[in-house]
Formats: structure tokens, sequence, C-alpha cells
């Protein structure tokens, strides 16, 4: 697995890897699958792109692994995915949603989350169908990861004969958006659908809010709980704009106990990360492992990459214990479907609602 | 050997022979381009790299030369097969390698020697068929590491046993077509010769009232043709000329000679 353990997205990385290590502890302490047991070898890229590159390839040459895991960020994927085609060496699980990793379909990438199109078409439809605004606003990181959910949002208005009132870009990682709230919120928006990271997001929804007349939303990839302490202890935001700061989200909530399989969660979470507090990020980490191990036990025995490939491609309305069926095959290479709508509550956590 | 046949065979060995040559020439051709190949336009992009690649390799940063080099290869990786950068010592510093790095690598990675400003090797093992080209990587005039480009073997091999075929294909479609020509002509030359040679054999059993082909063509068939009519009139005249003298009908004097010899021997008679 290479992730980003430091740098401004280590949050993302450590509980990814975190969620799957506490699924992979439970399953060796069972006794492993088929007779053996799963090591998890990690090393840091911090969402550096030429730092995956370096790690793909020490990974399989250094260490001769098996195969990949638990990537985080759409810049990082992109450089990583090609050498796994190269290589014939499977990767699982990809913390990102961006379409250009899917489509056309890779033959060693295995999707498990659902992708930024279908986040933005849950966040279109609540907004417009449900709630009947109109005007929808669009602020983007100047990067692929922008371009990837501003698609997704442009795609979901085109479908309602609709477009966005206004956009505006900013750099990634810059915190100076004044000039991109005047704009936006000159044209009266309804909703703000941001792109982004937690800082700027936080510092834009701090400066544009208006008392909680205008919806922010957000895609799963801002990492709610950061998102949240953002918001809440560097921003001060006012507490009356808490219900309608919205994030997508591709797992249902953490907390919740209405699936077994996050019980569960919670339950080994807790166990091989005492000190950490159960989270979305993490959750999906947890159930790209448990994808992982179900193809594993699928291929048994006799495994190779090109059988544990062909396991993953059997795999058909398998049940993780999160409500929705995990199903590949040979012409998709994504297992779940599914968004959930999530909002900021008064106790400073992002909870999933039903619309 | 029937006349046909030795045309068709003619144009056969004609065909056949131009067949080797063009490979033969084409394979020495293409050897020899792709010698230029190697040694011009793989030698430049091999320097391209080490020129743009120079301050990451003395400050010995290998993530940022692996990330290049893994670019590179993936947009060329139909001809390349890796790319390597050594430091002074031929020590590896990056590479493309996505499983076990090939024991070969070892001895291509001496460093160049000094005033040394291309390498090119072939390595033809089971496990390996490169061409490898080297160039320094220089800080002045100082050899700070090496660039080494690994092209495919076996897509060197594969555009030449791509042109070796559709040389060997056009060579045997030119046979066919060849064969078919040859069997028309042949058809056109053997069709009134034979039919001539009925009138011959007809005539030597006496039979002067024999019909000739008509021959439509104007050449030394037709001549032939004419030769023989000449024959048969001269024949008629001949014959009526025996009749009136002995009376005697060449008819009653057939059966007594052998049928194939009758009429010259009557006229030694």
């Amino acid at each position: 697995m290479t992730a980003a353990m430091s740098g401004n997205a280590a949050f993302l990385g450590t509980e990814t890897y975190r969620g799957a290590r506490s699924w992979f502890d439970s399953v060796n302490e069972k006794g492993g699958v088929s007779g053996r047991q799963i090591k998890l070898v990690v090393r840091d890229d911090a969402y550096d792109p030429p730092r995956t590159v370096a790690n793909v390839q020490s990974l399989l040459v250094d260490d001769g692994v098996f195969g990949l895991f638990g990537f985080v960020g759409t810049p990082t994927s992109v450089k990583a995915i090609p050498l796994l085609d190269r290589a014939r060496v499977p990767g699982v699980g990809f913390f990102t949603g961006a379409d250009v990793l899917r489509t056309p379909q890779r033959a060693w990438a295995f999707h498990v989350r659902d992708s930024y199109y279908a986040e933005a078409e849950a966040a279109t439809a609540y907004f417009v169908d449900r709630l009947h605004l109109s005007r929808v606003a669009a602020l983007y990181q100047e990067d692929p990861f922008g371009q990837a959910v501003l698609s997704g949002i442009q795609l979901a208005l085109q479908r309602r004969n609709m477009e966005p009132v206004a956009s505006a870009s900013f750099p990634r990682g810059s915190m100076a958006l004044a000039t991109a709230r005047d704009k936006l919120m000159a044209s009266k928006p309804d909703v703000v659908a941001m792109v982004g990271t937690y800082g700027p997001l936080a510092r834009f929804v701090k400066i544009a809010s208006d008392g909680g007349h205008t919806w922010f939303h957000t895609v799963s990839f801002v990492g709610s709980e950061a998102f949240a302490d953002e918001l809440i202890r560097t921003e001060h935001v006012n507490p009356e704009a808490y219900d309608h700061v919205m994030v997508t989200q591709v797992v249902p909530s953490p907390m919740s106990d209405e699936y077994p399989g996050i019980g569960e969660f919670r339950r080994v979470f807790s166990k091989s990360f005492p000190d950490d507090h159960p989270n979305y990020v993490a959750l999906e980490g947890f159930v790209d492992a448990r994808v992982l191990t179900g193809a594993l036990e699928r291929a048994g025995r006799t495994l190779d990459r090109d059988s544990f490939a062909r396991a993953l491609e059997s795999m058909k309305n398998v049940d993780v214990g999160i409500g929705r069926p995990v199903s590949y095959a040979s012409s998709s290479h994504v297992a779940l479907t599914g968004v959930y709508l999530s909002r900021l509550g008064t106790d400073g956590v992002f909870r999933t609602f039903t619309p | 050997m029937r006349l046909s046949h030795k045309i068709i065979a003619a144009f056969l060995v004609v065909i056949a022979l131009f067949g080797a040559v063009s490979v033969l020439a084409t394979s020495t051709l293409l050897d020899a381009r792709m010698r230029h190949e190697v040694s011009t336009a793989e030698v430049l992009f091999a320097r391209s790299l080490s020129a743009r690649l120079f301050n990451h390799v003395r400050d010995r940063e290998s993530v940022v030369v692996t990330d290049a080099l893994m670019d590179e290869q993936q947009l060329r990786s139909e001809k390349i097969e890796y790319l390597f950068v050594t430091d002074r010592h031929g020590k590896l510093l990056a590479h493309t390698f996505l499983s076990r790095i090939p024991a070969e690598i070892a001895s291509l990675s001496v460093p160049l020697a000094s005033g040394e400003f291309q390498r090119v090797q072939s390595i033809h093992s089971p496990t390996l068929f490169v061409i490898d080209v080297a160039v320094p990587v220089l800080e002045g005039i100082a050899q700070i590491g090496a660039v080494h480009v690994g092209l495919k073997g076996e897509y060197l091999e594969s555009i030449k046993v791509d042109v070796m075929r559709v040389t060997v294909l056009a060579t045997l479609a030119i046979a066919v077509l060849a064969t078919m020509i040859a069997l028309t002509l042949t058809a056109l030359i053997v069709r009134p010769l034979r039919a001539l040679t009925v009138v011959a054999n007809e005539l030597s059993n006496g039979n002067v009232d024999v019909k000739l082909p008509e021959i439509q063509t104007h050449d030394e068939i037709r001549e032939l043709a004419d030769a023989i009519r000449g024959v048969m009139a001269a024949l008629v005249t001949l014959v009526g000329e025996m009749e009136v003298s002995s009376g005697n009908s060449i008819a009653s004097a057939e059966p007594e000679g052998a049928p194939d010899r009758a009429v010259p021997h009557q006229e030694v008679e």
C-alpha cells in the first residue's frame, strides 16, 4: 500500500490504512485466509504522484508484494494504474471517484466505492428535485480532481436542463478565496458546490455563509471529520449554518447501528487503534479490505495474480455488512454503488440523513 | 517436357529469384536502417533524457528520476523494454523495472570511458533480448552517471518479420498471377500448334482433303499454317499428276504401305 501518511492529505492515508489494518488484524487473528496471513506493507507518498510511482516500484521489486491496495487521491492513482497494468499486478481500493480512472476500464484496477459523478448526481437530485432549488454555483480546485467533480456537477445539472449560475476556481491549497466568494455570491446561489481540500473549503464556508440560507456541498474526498474540525475549531463557522453544510459519502455513517458490518468495523477498529475514533475514511478502508479478503477466499489455496483477478470478477452480490452488496464483472471493475447524504450536526459530526 | 510446362517453369524460376533477391535486399537494408536508427534517434533520445535529468542525477533525487523514466517508458512502451540511470560508479540510481531486475543489467552498467559519447550493446539471453544504448550524464565535462535505453529486440525483429512477410506474400501473389498468365499464353500458342499437328498427321496418313484450322493471329504460327497450306497444295497437285499418269488411285495403293509412311513411300516409288 502506498498512500499519504504525511502532508496535507495525511488524515486520508492514515485512516484508510487504519481501517484496512484493523480488518486484516482480525482476519489474521482467526488464522488468515486459506492458512495465509495477510501482511500490509505501507509506504508514505505524501499525496505526491512521483513518490507514488517510486513506492509502487519499490513494493514490487524490493518487497515482491502480491498486489497493491488502498491508493489515496486522483493524481496519485493516475500515475499508479498504468504501472499495475504493465506489471500485471492487481490493485484494489482507490480513495477517489474520478471517472478518468474508471473509463475506459483498466484491466488490473479494481475500484470499490462509487464515483464522483454519482456523488454529484445524488447531491443535485437532493437540491434540485427534492428541495426545488435552482441556482447552483461551482467552486473548484484547479487540478484533475477539481475538473473531475466539476464535470459531474455539470452533467447532473445538464440532465435537468440547467447549468451552474456561476463558477470560480482557486489554486490547490490556496486560502485566498475572497475574489471567488465575491463572484459566486453575486450570482445569488442557493447552493455552492465545492471541490477541494478541507482547509480552503472550510475557509470559503466561513467567508461566504449568510447564516443558513445558502447550502454548501462537497464530495467524500474532503474527509468529513477533518472538514468538521476545520469548520468548527479553525474557522468558527456560525452554528446556525451547520445544517446547510452537506457532504456526500460513499459508505454509510460509521456510527450507524443499521448494519452488522459497521458494528464489526467499530469493534475491530477500536481494538487495533484504541486512541482513534471511527470515521468515514477508515470505514471505507475497512470495506476495501473486506473486498480484498473476500476475493482471496474465493481464489482459494492455489493463488496467483490472474486467479485473484478472476476471483474478484466472479464476486456477485457479496454481502460485506453495509447494506449494499459488492459485485464485480469482467466488464465492470467498480464494486459498490450508493451515495449517502450527510450534514453537519450541532454536535460537530457529519451525520447521514434520509432526504 | 511440354511447352506449357517449360514456360511456366521459366516464369516461376524468375519469380523465385526475384523474391529471394527482394528478401535479401530488404533484410540487408532494414538491418542497416535499424543500426542507423539506433545510433542516431535512440542515442539522441537518451541524450535528451540525460540533459533533462542531469541535475536530479547529480543530486541523487531517485524519486524524480524514476517518475520521469516511467513516463517516458509508458509513452514509448511498444519500443522500449527498460530505461535506467546509473550514478558515476555504475550503481543503479533509478529504473523502470516492475519485477526482479535482470542480472544482465549489471554487465551493462559499467561506466563509459571518458570521451566515449555513446555505447551500443546487444543482449540476447533467454530472459532479455535488447539493444542497449548508453550515453553519459555530464556535468560540464565530468561524467556523473549514464542513461541506458533498452530497445526491445522483439520490436526490431517484428518490423523485419512484418516487412519480410509482406515481401514473401507479394512474391507468392505474383507467382500465382504469373502462372495464370503463363497458362493463358501457352494456350494461345499450343492450341493452334496442336491443331496443326493434327493436320500434319492427317497429311502423313495421305488424307489431303483435311481442313486447315483458321489461324487469326499474324505471327510464326500463321507462317507455319501457311507453310502447311503450301505443302497441302503441292501434295494435291502431285497426287493429281500421279493419278493421271498411272491411272491408279492413291486410295488403292494406301493399304500396301505403313499408314504413317504412305505418302512419302508413294512419292519415292
